[in-house]
Formats: C-alpha cells, sequence, structure tokens
C-alpha cells in the first residue's frame, strides 16, 4: 500500500497556498488523491502522467500536478511530488506557482537527490547479514 | 559516524495513507478539509474509473472511441461528478475497462467494523461454493487447499499489517483476548452478520 510522507518545508507552503488559493488548492488536491489512487493500482509513475493531462513530468523521477480541469481564471499552481516506487511512498516536495517555477524544480532536485540516497543506505544496511546475538553461546 | 541532519528531508516523517486526512492534519483548515472530503465523497465512481483507466494505459481517446462519444465528452465526464455520469455510462466504461459492475445497497448505519464482518461472511460464502465446485473432483479439491491456504495467509498477513499500526498504543492499553465468531448458518445473512454469536 501507497503512503505518502511530506517533507519539512511542505507543510510551511500547503498552509500559504490554501490560504491564499484555496480554489486552485482544492483543484491540486483532488488531482493529488486521483494520482493517488493510481498508484496503488499498482501503475507506474510514467504510465499515469502519460494518461492524465493534469500530471507533469520534471524530470529526474519529479512529477507535479496542478489546478487544471476546474473554473477558468485560476491561478497555476503546482504540487510537486517524488513517487518512490520500491519503498511506496509519495515524497510531497514543495507548492509553487508559475513565477516559482525553475527555484522550486531545483530544489525538488536537491530534495530527491538526498531521498535515493537515504534510500539506498537503507537498502544496504537492511541487506547486511545481522551479526549473532550471543557469540559466546555457539558451541 | 552519524548522518550529517539535511534541512531538506522529511523531519515530521509523518506519513499518510488518505489524501484528506493529510490535508486536514497539515492545514489545520478544517474548512477547506471538509470542502475537499466532500468533493472527493463526489467523485468515487469516477476516480475509481480513472484510476483504472490509467492502468489499463487508455487514453481518454481510447474510451471515447469505443463510447461512441467525443474525448472531450469523456473529459467533461472525468471532471464532473459522479451524480452527472449516467448508470449506462458508468457501465459502458467499466466494461471498457473490462470491470463487471456490480450494484449494491447496504444501510447507512453500518459502521466500518460491520462492514467487515459482512466481507467475512461474503467471504465464507464464496469459499463454500467453491467447496461445492470442486466436490467429488480429486484434481479440484488438492488446488482448494493450496488456494485456501492462500487465503488463510493473507487474511493473517492483513489482520498483523493494521495490528502494527497499533503496536505503540497496544503496550499502553493492552487489548482484550480474542474473540471468536460462530456465524449460524441457518439463520438470515444479515441478522448473522449484525447479531454474530460471540464466545470466549
Amino acid at each position: 500500500m501507497w503512503e505518502s510522507e511530506e517533507t519539512s518545508g511542505f507543510e510551511a507552503k500547503a498552509k500559504k497556498y490554501t490560504k491564499n488559493h484555496p480554489k486552485e488548492m482544492a483543484y491540486v488536491f483532488q488531482h493529488l488523491k486521483t494520482y493517488f489512487q493510481a498508484l496503488c493500482e499498482g501503475t507506474q509513475p510514467i504510465q499515469i502522467k502519460e494518461r492524465f493531462r493534469f500530471v507533469h513530468n520534471e524530470r529526474n523521477g519529479i512529477y507535479a500536478v496542478d489546478q487544471r480541469g476546474g473554473a477558468k481564471n485560476l491561478a497555476e499552481i503546482r504540487l510537486y511530488f517524488f513517487p518512490h516506487v520500491p519503498s511506496k511512498t509519495l515524497y510531497l516536495l514543495t507548492i509553487g506557482d508559475k513565477n516559482s517555477q525553475s527555484r522550486d524544480i531545483n530544489e525538488c532536485r536537491d530534495m530527491v537527490k538526498e531521498i535515493n540516497t537515504r534510500e539506498e543506505k537503507r537498502n544496504e544496511r537492511a541487506s547486511e547479514p545481522e551479526p549473532p546475538e550471543n557469540e559466546s553461546s555457539i558451541p | 559516524m552519524n548522518e550529517p541532519a539535511n534541512p531538506s528531508l522529511p523531519k515530521t516523517n509523518r506519513r499518510y495513507r488518505n489524501i484528506v486526512d493529510m490535508v486536514r492534519d497539515i492545514t489545520k483548515d478544517e474548512v477547506f478539509a471538509d470542502g475537499l472530503e466532500k468533493t472527493i465523497r463526489e467523485r468515487v465512481l469516477l476516480d475509481h474509473l480513472m484510476a483504472k483507466r490509467a492502468a489499463a494505459n487508455l487514453s481518454q481517446k481510447d474510451i471515447a472511441d469505443r463510447m461512441n462519444c467525443s474525448q472531450g465528452r469523456i473529459s467533461k465526464l472525468e471532471n464532473g461528478k459522479d451524480s452527472q455520469m449516467t448508470i449506462g455510462e458508468f457501465q459502458q466504461y467499466a466494461n471498457i475497462l473490462g470491470l463487471e459492475v456490480a450494484f449494491g445497497t447496504r444501510r447507512k448505519d453500518i459502521n466500518i467494523a460491520q462492514q467487515v464482518k459482512l466481507h467475512v461472511f461474503a467471504i465464507r460464502k464464496l469459499l463454500h461454493q467453491i467447496a461445492d465446485i470442486s466436490h467429488g473432483d480429486e484434481n479440484m479439491s488438492n488446488g482448494l487447499k493450496v488456494f485456501l491456504s492462500e487465503v488463510l495467509f493473507n487474511t493473517v498477513h492483513s489482520v498483523v499489517d493494521v495490528n502494527r499500526r497499533f503496536k505503540d498504543l497496544v503496550k499502553e492499553s493492552p487489548i482484550e483476548k480474542p474473540s471468536i465468531l460462530v456465524f449460524d448458518a441457518e439463520s438470515e445473512e444479515d441478522e448473522t452478520v449484525m447479531n454474530p454469536h460471540v464466545t470466549r
């Protein structure tokens, strides 16, 4: 089962955009929910992107959902995330608008590098054989 | 050596299986979260169909071609609410995805625990149906034994998985000894599930 996990700056961004752009954020979260459900169906992230117009591929495994499909004249908002398939974790990275787009994507890339490094270390640790509990008890 | 702390990585480590719960928790905006929950409830069927469409790797146009309508119609359908879709459209869309539509109703006041009991009873009924089909056939009976082992494993695994989430709580307030539910096959289905005989 997939789970979402927020990064440290995500909460502040979510609060700010929900307060200032509630209409847009309602569509953004609705799209995130649809995306999340598709992940839970076992669909690969790239395939979901191909099938939903509100999903954008920002490269390096980063995707974003926008506010499309709802009312007109809404501000362009994007919620960026990183679906880490092996751990079935949807990392929620940040939220931004058109003005902050390139800065947001660069920030997301740094975060994804760190997440990948951490996941690799976790896997290495998990694959190491466990030492015997009490060597003296071995005859 | 300890790993250096990185400010960009998750500090809170809060994990969610539900987007509305996540929004409610992090925005602390009950009005917004209630509105979002309402919108999502109005789109349960559509979200289900859309997730299945992505899983089947089909575009809106693929669906439109098979439903003899325009891609715009499917786009409008998917951006709307369940109540704006006809049962015929739902059936057509689902059939294209290789899904069979099954309709059902249940009492509104049934809680989640009671729903689980209903499902347990339904599974029991289906298992008996399989047993009836395989009766007298050695190969099928052997296959059924393997299948039942899988069902048992998956059921136990599901319960253990959920129980793991309450590990810390259980330490503080130990759960009671498990009850055994005995279903009465002779009585009415609903009554049996709603009023199971509980033995300890």
